[in-house]
């Protein structure tokens, strides 16, 4: 089945090749949008298509020239895409609106099956703009059906439009929710437009929006429908279950702490709040309205990011908490994406396969298809497509290359550890002793055993050989690891607990850092010692934990020579004296000798052939010599390559394309074979506004591993401008 | 594509004055009665009157006339020539935009063509002195001094030029590629193709920091003559290369000058930023902000100079490069405003045509740090951008969209575009205003069609209300568009 898909993706993209680059002339391309035949259309497509999933149509901006234009994305007896044409079929249609349109509306619904379905009319504004343009998109004939645009109380911030639930036909009237801004208040208006009627267009030119919501001091900056979802509720009681809902993110004049993003059942005006962690300035849900992401503005900032793209569960909410964060798996919940690239615009793709590359141990590359319940992408400032894993809350991993132990070595004491003659000799571990579980690359994670090399470890200076005998085995999962160093060491110190302060009266009960109590025990080896001039520290005595609390460690005794330490350090003591730390993940817990440490986290990146959750690592504990600071030290390669894809400059056959992508697309769109086959394939639909370009990006494509970057002759992107 | 600096509009303008009967020469001086390519406009109050005094440098683009020049109209005196004058502000025209082509009874003062932006440092409430930089032969930074003297205007070149010369402001001013540098072995420091200009008072705690004959009053530098002294900061969009004429070696500065007289006396005054061109300036309490220009890859979106430190070098701590262009992949940067507190700069960027928001804090300190926190998309080819303040609330930004003849504003408060006035006229550029009560007068030098575009906010907080309500000046697109010279028939419409 996969294979078919792949083969049929191959198709496709030698087919739309032969049009790799189609001209319209836009100028200055800032919004765009998909629909598909007005559902009482009677238009029949093939046997294959999905009204809710495939489209047939994009209408795009050209907002520098005061139009829109239309691209014909399936079109009988035509290979590949194509601008509606206009009358004179040598140019393409311009459909004449407000001036300087950016902000475009369908009118969407749902049918009695299920499927998204397509009104009447499309919706055209500018930002600050008062006024809009209503466009018949019947495929007939695409015009804006006043004479004059419909004028406003106030600037338009965004708008969205609905036909209704369970459609068996295209109902009488469509209704458009329109936010504007005066300046000071932000509105939520409900314009009611008829869709039957050869007086229609009439009164379309005389209708008047209702006002349905004041928003002071609050603009809207970005509005989405969310379909109703029978399960929904709020506070245990039903909410947006039979009707659809506006899900609105505001921004406040007062500040970011008082920016809002609510869901609003436009009937009722019954408000929920969604809690994402901060403003957002771009809202896009999954088609089932389940889930609903956002960008955040990157204005809020927390300790270790601006920004990033994060999701909420709009399935149950509470009534004093609102629909919460998505949940990952360990149960915590999802973090931002891509804090650090300036995410610009999102888009889910539901059910959507992408064609990851495999990279195999002997250097081959091997295609796999990935299906995701919730496929997310967003472009960045910097340039790129990042595409993601709405359901798990995650980046994908590029590479589908299994993690792997590059090295270990053995570090084994030798002397008197109080003489100052304490010292240690490593010793490298031959590769053939780092045995990988070959068999399980299959699954997500992999098992390396590692025995040192018999005989040439020596206690120091004494000649004894200190060989351990049983090996340490590592499990490691694909995707939560970065490559690094993981130390297990004999009575390892433990982090936070080196070098902190002791004050003059601090006696036996000294001074620690909250929130770490878990990795300490009764027991534990206390070091005392003096800051010295060099910046140095000196040991004067020991002593051992007693008992400890949040922020307090209590000695057993202070030794007398020690009366008065500044510093001090805690090593693992005899309950767990191995003390297990990484270089970049950190402590990671402490166990014993024949025993297993689990370390759990959650996914850096979504793994190739993903099987379900597991431990980041396990660590079964192995012999090394039972003197303080021996220890073991693996080299982890991560094999982690978070996915994100570039547009080559010369895709739109321009020396200097631009490389900011700004709106992105995710869809199912169909392609025309022949009479009897149309194939459907995933794209990325994604608007340049530095060149007005769209560019198709098919995910259904081999991608150069090196470089994540994609070109019109590699990788069938078609350029449309 | 028009961008209002290209070698394309120099083609045609030279086409279109061979091919066009119409009045102007290369040996004619500057008209009084016309802007011609005006690239800046600067708005004076004058006391006593509500519309004031406009300055307005015209860049000769294709150089019709003998040099370019500043002309300093009188608001009260422009006309359509049958009695309609500037509408009051605020009220609609019935008919659209009223066209005063009569600019009246004018004083004018000659620059070198090519002019760039133009600076204003206000001297007391009837004097000024406005500095421009220009891209001709000389390369030359000029200064005007404007004088409200019986009720009109008196302009005077300054430095001063010989005698004789007195009107040709060029002649004395000093040029940023000087051959004493170009001649050397480096061939740099050279500041080719100056373009943006940004003066201030410079701050002072005795009179050291102010320089000799000059003196240090209330934490302000004047000059010898008791007028206010600043620093006149200068950028330039074309790289110095090293050795001269090498291409190699690429290297881009600012340059101050003194206010006073606008002496060069050295390469410690041009201030290393980069091996990029710089674009537009804007000065700060401590850091004076540039952007960089495209040449041949993304450059630099921000950078700054510390104007506390003397030293020039690169690696001394008295310089910074943002790095935000790892945020926003733009191509070239061109305006920067900052707003009243110092706490944003808004830089207009092309390619993609983008207004980036940047948060800025630590402005006072010598380790500054920057952040974008929004991009917001602009109509086609934006320009120059200016602050309008508003009493109790963020700034409005303005920024002129040379591509659309349009005007956007921009609200920090919703973060979007809340306004955009289409059919401004032909390559607007320069912008300057008026306080008007609650609103402002927004004037736009219209680059391409010659004329001076008038747009009444007449209330800050409902920038919707923005509408276009005149234009001054003659519109030249018949002397400047070789595609539509055949319809001038009798010389300039």
């Amino acid at each position: 089945m996969k294979r078919s898909a792949i083969l049929m993706a191959l198709v496709a993209s030698a087919c739309t090749q032969s049009s790799s680059s189609v001209t319209a002339s836009l100028a200055g391309l800032r919004g765009f949008v998909l629909f598909d035949d007005r559902m009482d259309s009677g238009v029949v497509a093939d046997p294959g298509w999905d009204a809710g999933i495939n489209k047939r149509y994009l209408l795009l901006t050209s907002t520098d020239t005061n139009e829109l234009r239309v691209l014909d994305l399936w079109r009988p007896g035509l290979l590949g895409r194509g601008f509606a044409q206009a009358p004179n079929p040598l140019e393409a249609l311009s459909i004449p609106v407000i001036a300087r349109p950016q902000i475009l509306a369908i009118d969407q619904g749902i049918s009695d099956g299920g499927s998204l379905v397509t009104g009447a009319y499309a919706y055209a504004a500018a930002q600050g703009g008062q006024e809009l343009s209503v466009v018949d998109i019947d495929s007939e004939a695409f015009f804006q059906v006043t004479t004059s645009p419909l004028a406003l109380a106030a600037p338009v911030t965004a708008m969205v439009a609905w036909i209704g639930e369970g459609l068996v036909a295209l109902p009488d009237q469509t209704t458009l929710y329109i936010a504007t801004f005066d300046g000071a208040t932000g509105g939520l208006w409900k314009l009611v437009l008829p869709v039957r009627g050869s007086d229609r267009y009439e009164k379309i030119g005389t209708a008047k929006p209702e006002p349905i919501l004041q928003l002071d001091g609050e603009t809207v900056a970005s509005m989405v429908l969310i379909p109703p979802f029978a399960q929904r509720t709020l506070d245990g009681a039903p909410f947006c279950s039979t009707s659809a809902c506006l899900a609105i993110a505001t921004r406040s004049l007062k500040g970011s702490a008082y920016s809002r993003t609510v869901l609003v059942d436009p009937k009722t005006l019954a408000l929920g709040t969604l809690q994402f962690p901060g403003p957002i300035s771009v809202l896009a849900p999954t088609s089932d309205g389940v889930r609903l992401f956002g960008i955040l503005d990157p204005e809020k900032c927390d300790l270790n990011s601006c920004g990033g793209v994060i999701g909420v569960n709009t399935a149950t909410g509470a009534a004093d908490g609102g629909f919460p964060v998505l949940a990952r798996f360990t149960g915590d919940p999802m973090t931002p994406l891509g804090a650090s690239l300036n995410p610009l615009d999102l888009s889910i793709g539901s059910g959507a396969a992408i064609l990851q590359t495999t990279l195999l141990v002997d250097g081959g590359i091997s295609l796999a298809l990935q299906t995701y319940e919730a496929l997310g992408a967003f472009t960045t400032g910097a340039g790129y497509i990042v595409p993601f894993d709405g359901a798990l809350g995650t980046r994908i991993d590029f590479d589908g290359r299994r993690p792997s132990l590059a090295s270990a070595i053995l570090a084994t004491p030798s002397g008197d550890e109080d003489s100052g003659s304490y010292t240690f000799a490593t010793g490298t571990i031959a590769s053939a002793n780092i045995g990988a579980d070959a068999s399980t690359y299959t699954s997500t994670r992999v098992q390396f055993t590692v025995t040192p090399d018999s005989g040439f470890l020596l206690d120091g200076g004494t000649g004894t050989p200190a060989v351990p005998n049983a090996p340490f085995v590592l499990t490691v999962a694909d995707g939560y690891l970065q490559g690094q160093t993981f130390t297990a060491s004999w009575e390892g110190l433990i982090s936070p607990y080196i070098s902190l302060a002791i004050p003059a009266d601090a006696g036996r009960v000294l001074p620690a850092l909250s929130g770490y109590e878990g990795r300490i025990a009764v027991g534990d080896t206390i070091i005392l010692g003096y800051s010295l001039d060099d910046g140095g520290t000196s040991e004067c005595g020991r002593s051992s934990v007693l008992r400890f609390d949040a922020g307090w460690v209590e000695a057993e005794a202070i030794p007398p020579d020690c009366s008065a330490p500044s510093l001090y350090s805690i090593r693992a003591g005899a309950s767990a004296p191995v003390v297990v730390e990484a270089s970049i993940d950190g402590f990671l817990g402490r166990s014993n000798t024949g025993k297993t440490l689990t370390y759990q986290k959650n996914f850096l990146t979504y793994p190739l052939n993903y099987d379900g959750p597991r431990n980041a690592l396990e660590v079964q504990i192995g012999d090394l010599p039972q003197k303080w600071g021996a220890y073991w030290q693996f080299t982890l390669n991560g094999n982690l390559i978070p996915y994100q894809l570039q547009i080559a400059s010369s895709t739109c056959g321009t020396s200097t394309f631009a490389v900011v992508p700004a709106g992105i697309i995710l869809a199912s769109l169909p392609t025309y074979i022949s009479a009897i086959s149309t194939v459907y394939t995933w794209e990325a639909l994604v608007g340049f506004p530095g060149p007005s370009a769209l560019v198709e990006v098919p995910l259904l494509t081999a991608y150069d591993y090196t470089s994540q970057v994609l070109s019109t002759t590699g990788n069938g992107l078609v350029c449309y401008r | 594509m028009h961008g209002p600096l290209t070698p394309l509009g120099l083609l045609l303008g030279i086409l279109g004055s061979l091919g066009v009967g119409c009045t102007g020469s290369l040996n004619d001086p500057p008209p009084t009665d016309r802007f011609y390519y005006p690239s800046d406009v600067t708005h004076i109050d004058v006391p006593g009157t509500d519309d004031g005094m406009l300055l307005v440098v015209s860049a000769n683009f294709d150089k019709r006339f003998e040099r370019g020049w500043v002309t300093a109209v009188d608001l009260r005196q422009v006309s359509d020539g049958d009695g309609g004058h500037l509408p009051e502000f605020g009220a609609t025209p019935r008919n659209g935009p009223v066209q005063l082509t009569q600019l009246g009874e004018t004083k004018v003062i000659g620059v070198d063509s090519f002019s760039g932006e133009m600076a204003n440092l206000r001297l007391s409430d009837s004097a000024y002195r406005v500095f421009i930089a220009s891209r001709s032969e000389g390369m030359k930074v000029q200064g005007v001094d404007v004088r409200l003297v019986d009720g009109g205007v008196r302009l005077r070149c300054v430095p001063n030029p010989p005698a004789g010369y007195e009107s040709n402001c060029g002649i004395s001013a000093p040029t940023l590629t000087p051959s004493a540098f170009e001649n050397s072995a480096t061939g740099i420091p050279r500041a080719p193709s100056p373009f943006g200009v940004a003066v201030k008072v410079r701050q002072c705690t005795g009179e050291s920091d102010c320089g000799e004959g000059r003196t240090c009053v209330d934490g302000g530098c004047l000059a010898a003559n008791g007028e206010p002294f600043g620093d006149v900061w200068v950028s330039h969009i074309q790289s110095a290369d090293s050795p001269y004429a090498s291409g190699l070696n690429l290297s881009g500065y600012l340059v101050r000058l003194p206010s006073d007289n606008l002496e060069l006396s050295g390469a410690g005054q041009f201030y290393y930023m980069g091996g990029f061109p710089t674009a537009s300036l804007a000065i700060g309490e401590r850091w004076v902000y540039a952007t960089g220009r495209y040449a041949g890859s993304i450059t630099s979106v921000l950078g700054g100079r510390d104007s506390t430190r003397d030293s020039t070098a690169v690696s001394d701590g008295g310089a910074f490069l943002s790095g935000l262009e790892a945020s926003l992949a733009v191509l070239d940067t061109r305006s920067i405003v900052l707003n009243t507190q110092e706490t944003v700069a808004y830089v207009v960027g092309r390619s993609p045509d983008v207004l980036m928001e940047i948060a800025m804090t630590d402005v006072t300190t010598a380790s500054p740090t920057f952040a974008l926190v929004r991009s917001v998309w602009l109509p086609g080819n934006p320009a120059q951008a200016v602050r309008l303040p508003r009493e109790g609330a963020n700034d409005l930004i303005a920024i002129s969209c040379s591509g659309v003849g349009t005007i956007a504003l921009y609200d920090q408060g919703p973060g979007q575009l809340v306004a955009q006035i289409p059919g401004v006229g032909r390559q607007p550029f320069g912008m300057s205003y008026s306080v008007r009560g609650a609103g402002v007068r927004l004037f736009v030098a219209n680059f391409y069609d010659s004329r001076v575009a008038v747009i009444d906010i007449p209330d800050l907080f409902r920038p919707q209300d923005a509408r276009l309500v005149a234009h001054i000046g003659p519109r030249a697109v018949c002397l400047t568009d070789a595609t539509i010279s055949g319809e001038c028939p009798g010389g300039i419409p």
